[in-house]
């Protein structure tokens, strides 16, 4: 999984579902907390985008603000997440392997 | 209870309060062999709000002999907390170590009538002066029921505690520091007891509950007998405001529009108490030791009341003080060093509660996360009041990394500019009322708020605020500009200025 396609996937979710299309204005260190752009609602969706489309999931542990605040925040730890356990990256299920 | 009025002139320890600080210090001051005078201004038993306990007022309980009591009492025995957002976002915290959910009439009156057990004179009375010698605290002056032609008698003592709660005594003595306003100012807080209450079944039976809707905005159910239960609404000042502005409407909206739960729970609910108000309740004073005397309990620090720290805090800080005492007492040239580790240890729990609080709020959807991670136990243990411990515990750490940290604070150039927006940040709870924060480094630093009302009590939080600011990082160049809607063309052009918070984007 390679951090540039995590990265516009996360914008291209966030710009169409939490922003409703307006995403002009979002970068890499838009503060997407305080800006609440996610809020508690937002950040489940963003959780079960990220499981369906790399087949990832974040520890519970790992659902931090700190993880959160910005995009670049989010696409680290997704990148993070993966390489840890790259049995469940890609969706590519090789467990036992 | 015979309400004695007879005081003798010389005491070992005064305490001013009977409420937990209050009777929690004295009687473990008699314990060790100290004449005691304990003054409480009412008649016990009165009504006093503060019905939750967590685990280490349960650890007090057990050690001072009131098990029993409790059961005789009709305390429920608490299983935990549960917390209660919107969109079924739940979690339960169980207590670490037993405690209990009580009716404080009787609580307070119990720890009362015990630190009488113990050789404690209590004296229906209040303190109205204090008497110092030499920049030291020697005594006070006291108003008794039978001397109420003004005439206060002079009480003198080795040491003094001001145990006064919110009345913060030593504070407007202008002995302590003055008070000031803290984070989650300008609540209001409505509250009272009902029958007829629905109660929770399983392992969350007789629970605190805590029900949250938007920001700032929730309420408590606490069970406090069999038949009886606390709720509290409480609100944003100017949420209260919408909400028509009275006691009964804001506890009517409350009871609708909080949860459904809450509603379901309360719909053949009466109101057995009356309603109780309480508002602007956080804050606090510093310094609150001197040469012979110190402040316990409320009368120096009260935070926010969601998670139910303030009677555990109170005993928790009724300990560390009467050890100081009894130490002082016996070596007074240590008494320096043993006040200023005593104001170390509670500022030291103040402060990690107050943090709990602080990113609860900001980041609820986060709590309920950590409480199933790691860190889930480690807040187990601080929710039973396990705030005080030598070391932070890891939950805290990263709780305060996550409040302290954010992207809107890189973007400033490293200095004073930063530093300055990081407090701003940091401490932005406290400006309720506040819409947006803006840092201009242009001309010095300028910090220009956006208020979303124009209200003296938001005024004066943000002139203790900037006060603060000064004393902190110095007048030199550092101007704060206030602007209410009105008049909001006058805010200079925000091109070169760095937004630290802005709420208007919802
Ligand atoms: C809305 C709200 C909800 C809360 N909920 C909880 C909760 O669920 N659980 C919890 O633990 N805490 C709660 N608290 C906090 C709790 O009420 C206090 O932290 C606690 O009572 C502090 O104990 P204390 O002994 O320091 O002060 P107090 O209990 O207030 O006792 C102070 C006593 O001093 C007396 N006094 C004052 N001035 C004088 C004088 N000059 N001379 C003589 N006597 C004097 C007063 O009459 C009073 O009895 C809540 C607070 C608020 C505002």
């Amino acid at each position: 999984m390679d951090a540039t396609s995590v990265n516009q996937a996360l914008k291209g979710f966030i710009t169409e579902k939490l922003l409703h299309g307006d995403g002009a204005d979002l970068t890499d260190h838009t503060p997407l907390l305080e800006w609440e752009i996610v809020d508690s609602l937002a950040m489940v969706s963003l959780l079960t985008f990220v499981q369906k489309t790399f087949g990832v999931t974040i520890p519970d542990a790992e659902v931090s603000p700190r993880n959160f605040q910005s995009i670049e925040a989010l696409q680290n730890l997704i990148v993070n997440v993966a390489q840890d356990r790259p049995e469940a990256a890609d969706g590519d299920t090789n467990k036992g392997a | 209870m015979e309400t004695p009025t007879k005081v003798r002139s010389h005491y070992d320890v005064i305490v001013i309060g009977g409420g937990p600080a209050g009777s929690a210090s004295a009687m473990l001051l008699a314990e060790r062999g100290l004449s005691v005078l304990l003054l409480e201004k009412d008649q016990f038993p009165r009504y006093h709000v503060g019905e939750s306990l967590t685990g280490t007022a349960g650890d007090f309980i057990a050690r001072a002999g009131l098990t029993e009591k409790m059961a005789e009492l009709d305390f429920p025995a608490k299983p935990g907390v549960k917390v209660v957002g919107r969109e079924g976002a739940e979690f339960f915290v169980p207590v670490l170590r037993p405690t209990w959910q009580v009716r404080r009439a009787d609580f307070d009156h119990l720890l009362l009538q015990l630190a009488i057990s113990k050789g404690v004179e209590h004296v229906q009375g209040a303190a109205k002066t204090v008497l110092t010698e030499a920049g030291r605290v020697v005594g006070i002056t006291v108003a008794t029921a039978n001397r109420e032609d003004g005439d206060a008698q002079a009480v003198r003592a080795a040491f003094v505690v001001d145990a006064s709660g919110q009345s913060v005594f030593m504070s407007r003595q202008e002995l302590a520091g003055p008070r000031r306003v803290a984070a989650f100012n300008r609540q209001i807080a409505l509250y009272s007891q009902f029958s007829g209450v629905a109660s929770d079944v399983g392992e969350t039976h007789n629970s605190t509950v805590i029900f949250y809707r938007d920001t700032y905005h929730w309420s408590w159910l606490i069970p406090v007998s069999s038949e009886i239960v606390s709720i509290g609404i409480v609100l944003p000042t100017a949420s209260y405001k919408l909400r028509g502005g009275t006691s009964k409407a804001a506890m009517a909206w409350g009871l609708e529009h909080m949860h459904p739960e809450l509603t379901q729970r309360t719909a053949s609910a009466t109101q057995v108490e009356a309603m109780h108000v309480s508002r602007n309740y956080s804050y606090r004073v510093d310094p609150f030791v001197g040469p012979g005397w110190l402040c316990v309990g409320d009368s120096h620090c009260f935070t926010d009341p969601i998670f139910s720290f303030g009677a555990s805090f109170a005993l928790t800080e009724a300990q560390a003080a009467a050890d100081a005492i009894v130490a002082a007492i016996a070596n007074p040239a240590a008494e320096p060093d043993l006040l200023a580790g005593y104001a170390t240890y509670c500022n030291r729990g103040q402060g990690r509660a107050a943090d709990l609080i602080r990113y609860f709020w900001k980041f609820p959807a986060f709590f309920a996360y950590m409480t199933k991670g790691q860190h889930g136990g480690d807040l187990i243990r601080l929710l039973a009041g396990d705030c005080f411990t030598p070391e932070p515990l890891a939950a805290t750490i990263e709780m305060k990394k996550s409040l302290e940290d954010s992207p809107v604070l890189h973007r400033i150039p490293e200095g004073r500019g930063r530093d300055i927006a990081a407090r701003i940040y940091e401490r932005f709870d406290f400006f309720q009322g506040v819409d947006a924060a803006f840092l201009d480094l242009s001309e010095g630093v300028m910090i220009y708020f956006i208020l979303a009302e124009d209200d003296i009590d938001l005024y004066d939080s943000l002139r203790d605020f900037e006060e603060q600011l000064v004393s902190d990082f110095g007048r030199d160049t550092l101007a704060v500009l206030s602007f209410t809607p009105d008049i909001i063309e006058a805010m200079p052009p925000l091109d070169n200025a760095y937004t630290i918070v802005d709420r208007r984007r919802k």
